[in-house]
C-alpha cells in the first residue's frame, strides 16, 4: 500500500529563461503516500417497484366488503357519522367493549356510532351488533387452538349456535333483515351444519336482490357448504358470484370468473397476483381483450391497464401498451389504488413521443403522493425514479434533450435527501469513523470535510460528464431557463453554476480545449473545489507534468497488454497503483485543473512562439507530458473515477434485466471504452518522440532527459553539460544511476 | 375413585401423543394392578407471536394426544377400574409468556382438559395434574396458575382435585398450592453436560435433595424412570436426541467407553439432522440397580407417609428391560 519516490531537483543549473519554469515545476513532486481510493459512482441501481402487482398474499375476501358495508351502515344509520366511527364500532371493538359502550359506561367513548346506538332510533342497530358479535366470539371460540368440542356429532355447539339463531329469527323489522338473514347463514355454516345452512340462504335471500351486500356475502358461505359438502360444480359458482377467484377449483379461474362474474372487483386482483408470471399474464390478457368490450363490466380501465402492462412487460409491444394504458385513463377504475398506478404507468410511455406535455402535472402530482403524511412515500418515490431513470432518461438522450434529461435526472437524484443522508464523523482508531450522525444534505453539500456521497455518485452527474463541454454549456443555459417544468425541477435538482462550470471546465480538459478550460473553471470558486470529494481526498497532489516512470493500473486490461501467450506484459501491484494518485504528501491543490490548465496553454502557446527549437521543443515534451498524466498518472484533472471499478457504471435494474445498462445507457462516458490508455500511450510516445527530435544543443537534450528521469543517460552522453554537473554534484540516490 | 380421594395404588405415566397401549402394554398393567394412568394430554408452548400483546396468541396447546373413542370404550372392558389423571406440561417459556395473565391460561386448560375427558369419555377422571419445571422466579407465576386452575373446578362445578409435579430441586423452595404432588425422581442430572454419567438417574444426584423429604408439607407419590435416551454430542455440545439407533452396528459406530459411541461416518438421523463422524453418543439407561438404590432411600424418608409408587413411563420397549419381580419392587410401598 505504500509507493515512495524521491527525488532530487537540480535548482542551480544554468538553463535558459524558457526552460527554467519548465524545471521548477518539478518541485511539485511527489514524496511519501497518503491513502485514498479512487471511488467513483457505484453502479447506479434503477429501482424496480411494482406497477400492477399486488403486494402480499391475495387479500381477503372481507377487504372487498368492507367499505362497502360500513357505507351501507352510514346510510342505514346517519350521514353524519364518520366512517371510522363505524368501523370501529363494527369491525375493531369487541363485544366486551361494545356492551360495556352500549351499557353501563356510555359516557366513556366520544364515538358518535356508539351516540347513536345508545340513542332510541338505535336500538335495532345496537341489537343486531350485539348479536353479531356474540357470534363472532362464539365462532372464534371454536376456531381457537384451545378449542375441544365437548359433545359428539357433526353439529358444533349446536345448543349455542341455536340460541343466537333463534334471537335473529324473532327480528320482525324489514331493515335490518338481510342483515341477520347473513347472521343466521354464517351461525350455520360455523356449526358446520352445511346442507341447513344452504337450504336457508337460499330460502332467506331469494327475494332480496342479487346486489345486495348481504346476499353477495352469504353466496362465499354457501360456496364454503358447497365445497364441504363435496359439491365442486356448485361451489365454484357460489364463489364466482361471491367473487372469490381464489377459491374457484375450476381449471381456468379466470375463464370461468369472465362468464360469471367479470365485474367483481376480487377478478382484477388475481391478475395481479400472477403480474410476474407470463405464461398466466398473457392467458388473463386474451380473456381482457374480451372484458373491454363486455357490457358487464365497470371498470374497464383495470382491464386496459391490465393489457398494457402485459403487453409492455411480456410482449414487448409498447406500442400497443401506450394505446392501451391512455385507453384505461379514459374508462373506470375498480379502486383509485388502481387508477394512480396506471396513470403513473402512463408516464413511462409519455416520453416515448417527445412531448413533456403533462410531465409537470405528473410530477407534481407525483409529490404528492410521496408526502410524508402517506404510508406508502416511499414506493411512490420509487416509482418516481424508476419513470424517470428507465424511461425517462434514455429517451431524452436519444432525443438530444440533454438539458431536460440532466435536470430531470437530477431531480430525481435528490428527491430524498433528507433521508437518506448520513454523515460518517467522529473518527476513532486509525482514523475510522465510529459514529453515523444524520444531518441536513446541505451541511455536507457545503462542507470541505465530510464526504458527498450524492453530488458526485449519482446518475445526473455521469450524465453530464458524457457530454462535450460545449453540450454542457448548452444543456446548462436549457436548464436554467426559466420555464414552469424547469422551475419545479430546479427546486430539488441541483444546479448551482459551481457545479456545472467545474465538470464543463472538465469536459474542457478532456478535449484539451485549455481556453474554453480556463473560461470555466476561472469561474468556479475555490470553497466549491474544496467541497468536491477529489480534492477532500487528496487526489490534486500529483505533479501533472513530472515524468511518472510507471504505468497507471486499473486492472483494465485490453489485448494489447498481453503478450502472444496471453499474458500481461507488466504486473503492477493494483491497489498501490489504484491508491497512487492520492499518494503524495503535498496538500491537494483545489485549483490544480485551472493551473494545469493555464500551463497546457503556455506550453502549447511556447510550442509555436518560443524563439528557439530547443525551447519549442522542451515545451512541446512538457505538453505532450501534462497531456499524457492529464488522462493517467494525474487522471483527476479530465475524469471523476477511475480504478479497479471501471467498466461497471451502467445503470442496472434493481430486478435484474439482461443487458438494460448497455442497451438504454450505453451512451454513458468510460474513459477505457472510449480513449483508453493505449491510444494515450500512443499519442504520447510520438508527441515525446517528435519534441526530442526537435532539440538542437546537448544542454537541451540533457535538459529533457533530467525532464524523463534518464540520469545515467545525461552523465554518460552529455557529461559536459551544466544538467550533467549538476547531477554530479547533487544526486546521492545511488539507485537513479541505474 | 368414585369417592374422589386420592389413594395409593399402582401407577403409570402415558406421554404418547397417541393413547393407544398395545397388547403388551395391557398385559403389563393388568399383571402389576396398574389402577391409575397419568395422561399427557397436551403440552402448553408459546407461540412464535409470543411477545405480542394479546395475551390469546402468545401460549397454545401443543401435541395434543389423540384418543380413539371405540379404544377407550374396550379398555375399559379391558382395565374396568382404571383411573385416568390427565396431565398438562407447561413449558417454562410459556409459563413467562403469560406472567401475569395465568387465570387466562388457567381457564383454558381446564376448559379443554373438560371436554377432551367429556368428549372422549375419560374414566375416572377426578384429578389434574399440571407438570412444569418452575423454578424460585417463575414459583409466583406457577402457584398463581394453580390458585387459578382451582378457581376454575369451582366455577366450572367440576369436583376434580389439582396436582403439581415436583421436581428434586422444587422441595426446598415453597410448596404449591395443590392438593398432592408426584416426585419426579428422574431427569436427576443435566443430559446436556457431556461428562455427566447419567443423566437420567444417579444416586449421587437425587440424596442432596433428599433430606427435605421427611417434613414435605404436601401429599406425595414418587415416579421412577424406566426410559432409556441416546444423546448426541459435537465438539462437546449438546446436538440432540436419537431414538432407538442401534449402536452395536460397528460399521457407524465405535465403542468408545461403557456406553460411549463415536460416529464413524456422516448419517442423516432425522429427515433433517445430520450426524457428523466425530460426534458423540451417550446412550443412558434406567438401570433397575440404582432405582432400587433410590427407592430404597426414598421408602425410608417417607417411612410412616402413604404414597403410590409410579412408572415414567408406559412403553413395552423399555419396560421389557425389567424383570416382572423388578417391576414389583419398583411399585412395591413400604409403611
Amino acid at each position: 500500500m505504500k509507493s515512495t519516490k524521491s527525488f532530487h531537483v537540480p535548482v542551480n543549473v544554468r538553463l535558459s529563461h524558457a526552460v527554467r519554469p519548465v524545471l521548477a515545476l518539478l518541485l511539485a513532486i511527489v514524496i511519501g503516500y497518503v491513502q485514498g481510493v479512487a471511488c467513483g459512482p457505484f453502479m447506479p441501481i434503477i429501482p424496480t417497484p411494482e406497477f400492477f402487482a399486488l403486494k402480499g398474499d391475495p387479500r381477503p375476501m372481507s377487504y372487498y366488503q368492507r367499505n362497502e358495508n360500513l357505507e351501507l351502515w352510514q346510510a342505514q344509520t346517519s350521514r353524519e357519522i364518520p366512517l371510522g366511527d363505524i368501523e370501529e364500532v363494527v369491525y375493531d371493538d369487541s363485544l366486551d367493549s361494545f356492551n360495556e359502550y352500549t351499557g353501563r359506561k356510555p359516557e366513556k367513548t366520544d364515538n358518535q356510532f356508539y351516540a347513536y346506538l345508545n340513542s332510541p332510533k338505535g336500538r335495532d342497530a345496537a341489537e343486531f351488533l350485539r348479536t353479531a358479535k356474540t357470534l363472532e366470539r362464539l365462532w372464534a371460540e371454536i376456531r381457537s387452538p384451545w378449542y375441544y368440542s365437548k359433545e359428539h356429532g357433526t353439529v358444533i355447539e349446536p345448543e349455542r349456535f341455536n340460541q343466537i339463531i333463534d334471537k335473529c329469527r324473532q327480528y320482525r323489522g324489514t331493515q335490518m333483515r338481510d342483515r341477520y338473514a347473513l347472521q343466521i347463514t354464517r351461525a350455520l355454516f360455523a356449526s358446520r351444519q352445511y346442507q341447513r345452512c344452504i337450504e336457508y340462504s337460499d330460502s332467506a335471500f331469494a327475494v332480496i336482490p342479487d346486489d345486495n351486500l348481504m346476499k353477495r356475502m352469504a353466496r362465499g358461505y354457501e360456496a364454503g357448504c358447497q365445497r364441504r359438502l363435496g359439491d365442486t360444480h356448485d361451489a365454484d359458482w357460489y364463489f364466482a358470484e361471491a367473487g372469490d377467484i381464489f377459491s374457484i377449483q375450476n381449471a381456468n379461474p379466470a375463464e370461468y370468473m369472465a362468464r360469471i362474474n367479470p365485474d367483481a372487483p376480487q377478478f382484477i386482483d388475481y391478475a395481479r397476483h400472477y403480474a410476474h408470471d407470463d405464461t398466466v399474464m398473457r392467458d388473463i390478457a386474451a380473456i381482457a381483450r374480451r372484458l373491454v368490450y363486455d357490457d358487464r363490466v365497470t371498470c374497464k380501465g383495470d382491464w386496459y391497464f391490465m393489457l398494457a402492462y402485459t403487453d409492455n412487460e411480456f410482449n414487448g409491444d409498447a406500442s400497443a401498451a401506450a394505446d392501451e394504458i391512455h385507453a384505461a385513463m379514459r374508462h373506470y377504475f375498480s379502486s383509485s389504488e388502481l387508477r394512480d398506478l396506471a396513470r403513473a404507468y402512463k408516464m413511462k410511455f409519455d416520453v416515448r413521443n417527445g412531448d413533456p406535455g403533462t410531465l409537470l402535472d405528473d410530477l407534481k402530482w407525483l409529490e404528492q403522493k410521496s408526502g410524508i403524511l402517506n404510508a406508502d412515500a416511499g414506493e411512490w418515490v420509487r416509482r418516481t425514479r424508476n419513470i424517470i431513470y428507465a424511461d425517462w432518461v434514455p429517451q431524452l438522450w436519444q432525443q438530444k434533450q440533454y438539458g431536460l434529461a440532466i435536470l430531470l435526472c437530477s431531480y430525481a437524484d435528490n428527491l430524498d435527501t433528507s433521508v437518506w443522508d448520513e454523515v460518517w464523523d467522529a473518527p476513532g482508531l486509525f482514523g475510522f469513523p465510529v459514529a453515523v450522525r444524520h444531518t441536513d444534505f446541505s451541511e455536507t453539500r457545503d462542507s470541505e470535510t465530510l464526504d458527498n456521497r450524492l453530488d458526485y455518485g449519482c446518475l445526473s452527474f455521469q450524465l453530464m460528464g458524457s457530454l462535450t463541454s460545449a453540450q454542457l454549456a448548452d444543456a446548462y443555459d436549457h436548464i436554467m431557463t426559466d420555464t414552469p417544468l424547469n422551475v419545479f425541477l430546479r427546486r430539488l435538482a441541483r444546479t448551482d453554476r459551481d457545479y456545472y462550470n467545474e465538470v464543463i471546465g472538465t469536459l474542457a480538459l478532456r478535449e484539451e480545449e485549455y481556453s474554453r478550460a480556463v473560461d470555466y473553471l476561472s469561474q468556479v470558486s475555490v470553497h466549491y473545489l474544496r467541497t468536491m470529494n477529489l480534492d477532500k481526498d487528496g487526489y490534486f497532489s500529483r505533479d501533472p507534468f513530472a515524468h511518472y516512470a510507471s504505468r497507471w493500473y486499473t486492472g483494465y486490461y485490453d489485448k494489447e497488454d498481453s503478450d502472444e501467450t496471453g499474458a500481461l506484459q507488466y504486473e503492477p501491484d493494483g491497489f498501490d497503483y489504484e491508491c497512487g494518485v492520492a499518494s503524495h504528501r503535498y496538500v491537494s491543490n483545489p485549483n490544480a485543473k485551472l493551473d494545469f490548465a493555464r500551463k497546457m496553454l503556455a506550453y502549447k502557446e511556447q510550442m509555436t512562439s518560443a524563439p528557439t527549437a530547443d525551447e519549442r521543443g522542451l515545451a512541446r515534451l512538457m505538453y505532450a507530458i501534462g497531456r499524457f498524466n492529464s488522462f493517467e498518472e494525474c487522471w483527476p484533472l479530465t475524469q471523476y473515477w477511475r480504478g479497479m471499478c471501471d467498466n461497471i457504471f451502467e445503470p442496472e435494474l434493481q430486478y435484474w434485466e439482461l443487458g438494460f445498462g448497455s442497451r438504454y445507457y450505453g451512451f454513458l462516458y468510460d474513459y477505457n471504452t472510449t480513449v483508453g490508455h493505449r491510444a494515450t500511450e500512443r499519442i504520447y510516445n510520438a508527441e515525446r518522440s517528435a519534441a526530442l527530435a526537435m532539440l538542437t544543443t546537448d544542454e537541451a537534450r540533457a535538459q529533457a532527459n533530467y525532464i524523463l528521469g534518464n540520469l545515467a543517460t545525461i552523465v554518460r552522453q552529455y557529461p559536459h553539460t551544466a544538467t550533467a554537473r549538476y547531477i554530479h554534484s547533487h544526486c546521492d540516490n545511488w539507485r537513479s544511476w541505474l | 375413585m368414585p369417592d374422589g380421594r386420592h389413594e395409593e395404588c399402582n401407577a403409570v405415566y402415558y406421554w404418547k401423543t397417541v393413547f393407544r397401549p398395545d397388547s403388551a402394554e395391557l398385559a403389563f398393567m393388568r399383571q402389576h394392578d396398574v389402577r391409575r394412568i397419568y395422561l399427557r394430554m397436551f403440552d402448553v408452548t408459546e407461540t412464535e407471536a409470543s411477545d405480542a400483546g394479546d395475551i390469546e396468541s402468545r401460549v397454545e396447546p401443543n401435541a395434543t394426544v389423540t384418543l380413539d373413542e371405540a379404544y377407550l370404550n374396550a379398555l375399559e372392558d379391558l382395565l374396568p377400574d382404571v383411573e385416568f389423571v390427565p396431565v398438562v406440561y407447561i413449558t417454562l417459556e410459556a409459563l413467562k409468556a403469560v406472567d401475569g395473565h395465568e387465570g387466562f391460561l388457567a381457564r383454558n386448560i381446564v376448559t379443554m382438559v373438560r371436554n377432551m375427558c367429556h368428549y372422549n369419555a375419560l374414566p375416572g377422571v377426578t384429578e389434574l395434574q399440571l407438570d412444569c419445571d418452575w423454578t424460585a422466579s417463575t414459583e409466583n407465576s406457577y402457584f398463581t396458575l394453580c390458585d387459578s386452575v382451582k378457581r376454575c373446578f369451582k366455577y366450572l362445578e367440576l369436583p376434580w382435585r389439582l396436582s403439581s409435579t415436583v421436581r428434586l430441586h422444587q422441595l426446598s423452595e415453597d410448596v404449591p398450592p395443590v392438593d398432592s404432588g408426584v416426585l419426579m425422581v428422574y431427569n436427576t442430572g443435566d443430559f446436556s453436560d457431556p461428562d455427566a454419567e447419567n443423566s437420567i438417574l444417579s444416586l449421587g444426584d437425587v440424596s442432596p435433595y433428599l433430606d427435605n423429604l421427611p417434613g414435605y408439607p404436601l401429599h406425595l407419590d414418587v415416579a421412577y424412570p424406566t426410559y432409556s435416551w441416546q444423546l448426541l454430542f459435537r465438539d462437546r455440545r449438546f446436538v440432540g436426541l436419537l431414538n432407538g439407533l442401534n449402536l452395536e452396528d460397528t460399521v457407524q459406530f465405535r465403542r468408545l467407553g461403557a456406553d460411549i459411541y463415536g460416529s464413524l461416518r456422516y448419517m442423516w438421523y432425522t429427515e433433517d439432522d445430520l450426524m457428523m463422524t466425530g460426534d458423540i453418543i451417550r446412550e443412558e439407561q434406567s438401570e433397575y440397580e440404582t432405582i432400587a438404590a433410590v427407592k430404597s432411600m426414598i421408602d425410608k424418608e417417607l417411612s410412616g407417609r402413604r404414597y403410590s409408587n409410579i412408572i415414567y413411563h408406559l412403553d413395552n420397549h423399555n419396560l421389557s428391560k425389567y424383570t416382572s419381580d423388578e417391576i414389583d419392587e419398583i411399585f412395591s410401598r413400604t409403611r
